[in-house]
């Protein structure tokens, strides 16, 4: 009994420690299709009301904007047997990788903010 | 083994060395004259950090959110540095508040040049960075300094093991002496700030919500605090007046 004390009150603290891990991060919205952004109707507004800022706005010589989210966020570090890092702060971080393309989604509007274009992953 | 102790020592010291407050009489000057303060955001994104608890480890996963369009921050940020250097007996005006829409036009052009040419790898932070189109035209407005700012970008980190987020980022500032075409101080200021978040609210929820509410809130904050002198887990800081020789030190 007493020895199943000793393993609950190591055990539970870890447990507490775990559950507490799992928060909700950055929040990257990455379901894009159940938006169901329609072109020639939806707004630049109603994308980013859905899916918050893009990772990327680009211009095309045609004025139409690009918006282009990522599919995920980028491992930037790793590192096992150490504590938490605290990195400075990056003067301009880096350009979304080849897989953030790949699974990610791009929006074009007009020069009124209307959705003329979409390209998302597949189901 | 002394040796390695020694050297250690050497570098913490190093990396301790302060940035020297301005000369007195440019202080008394610049208290004097007419100032104008001039904030340029040559990042406009967010930038996200978040640990990542692997048991034996942390990773780090990062994503940005682009805030150029729907939000004019430079304009806003120019506002708030502005009404910190009046609380500090600077005759103050923001630069977007004297100059006409085109005139911010051109400025913007050169501004951006300025940002590149300080972040990029000439990394210039002598005179050659104030652009003569820009200081002429200050000049014909009447003006004698000029503040310029820029920052490194809003930085938003989430721990793991639930410890609470943290915001930072660093201004770098000159102070152009306009008449004599010659900087009188120059420093980067890091701010840092713990973040209290309603539990089950993400990054992106919190600050970009409501048109970047949460964004716009949590920056004028982190300027207002920067130009306060305080005590932190028994380390004073210094305001920025402090710093740049406009206020007293507190030794």
């Amino acid at each position: 009994m007493k020895l199943q004390a000793m393993v609950s009150v190591v055990i539970a603290p870890f447990f507490l420690i775990l559950v507490s891990c799992g928060g909700p991060g950055i929040g990257l919205k990455t379901d894009f299709q159940q938006a169901n952004f329609e072109v020639k109707k939806s707004t630049k507004h109603d994308v980013v009301r859905y899916l918050g800022l893009p990772q990327k706005i680009m211009k095309d010589p045609d004025g139409r904007e690009h918006y282009i989210y990522e599919g995920s966020t980028r491992l930037v570090s790793a590192c096992i047997g150490c504590g938490s890092t605290n990195m400075g702060v990056g003067l301009i971080p880096s350009y979304i990788n080849e897989t953030g393309v790949r699974n990610g989604a791009e929006y074009v509007f007009d020069e009124n903010g209307l959705l003329i274009a979409k390209f998302e992953p597949q189901k | 083994m002394s040796r390695l102790v020694v050297s250690s020592c050497a570098l913490l010291l190093a990396a301790c060395a302060t940035v020297s407050p301005m000369a007195p009489d440019s202080a008394r000057d610049m208290k004097t004259g007419k100032v104008v303060v001039a904030f340029f955001d040559g990042v406009e994104q967010i930038n996200y950090r978040e640990d990542v608890y692997l048991v034996l480890g942390v990773a780090q996963v990062a994503s940005n959110s682009v805030y150029g369009g729907f939000w004019d921050s430079s304009k806003e940020i120019s506002a708030m540095h502005t009404s910190e250097f009046a609380k500090l007996g600077v005759r103050a005006t923001s630069l977007y508040d004297i100059v006409t829409e085109s005139e911010r036009a051109e400025l913007a052009t050169i501004q951006k040049e300025m940002f590149s040419l300080y972040s990029g790898p000439t990394k210039v932070q002598d005179e050659s960075l104030l652009k003569s189109r820009f200081r002429d035209l200050l000049l014909g407005k009447g003006n004698d300094y000029l503040v310029w700012a820029t920052w490194s970008g809003y930085l938003f980190h989430i721990h793991t093991l639930g410890l609470p987020p943290h915001e930072a980022f660093t201004t770098t500032y000159w102070v152009f002496d306009l008449k004599g075409n010659r900087i009188v101080w120059t420093g980067s200021i890091g701010s840092r700030e713990r973040v209290e978040m309603r539990e089950g609210l993400s990054g992106k929820d919190f600050l970009e919500k409501d048109n970047l509410a949460g964004l716009k809130s949590r920056v004028a904050n982190m300027i207002k605090e920067r130009y306060k002198a305080r005590t932190g887990r028994g380390i004073y800081s210094n305001s920025v007046g402090q710093i740049m020789g406009l206020e007293v030190k507190n030794e």
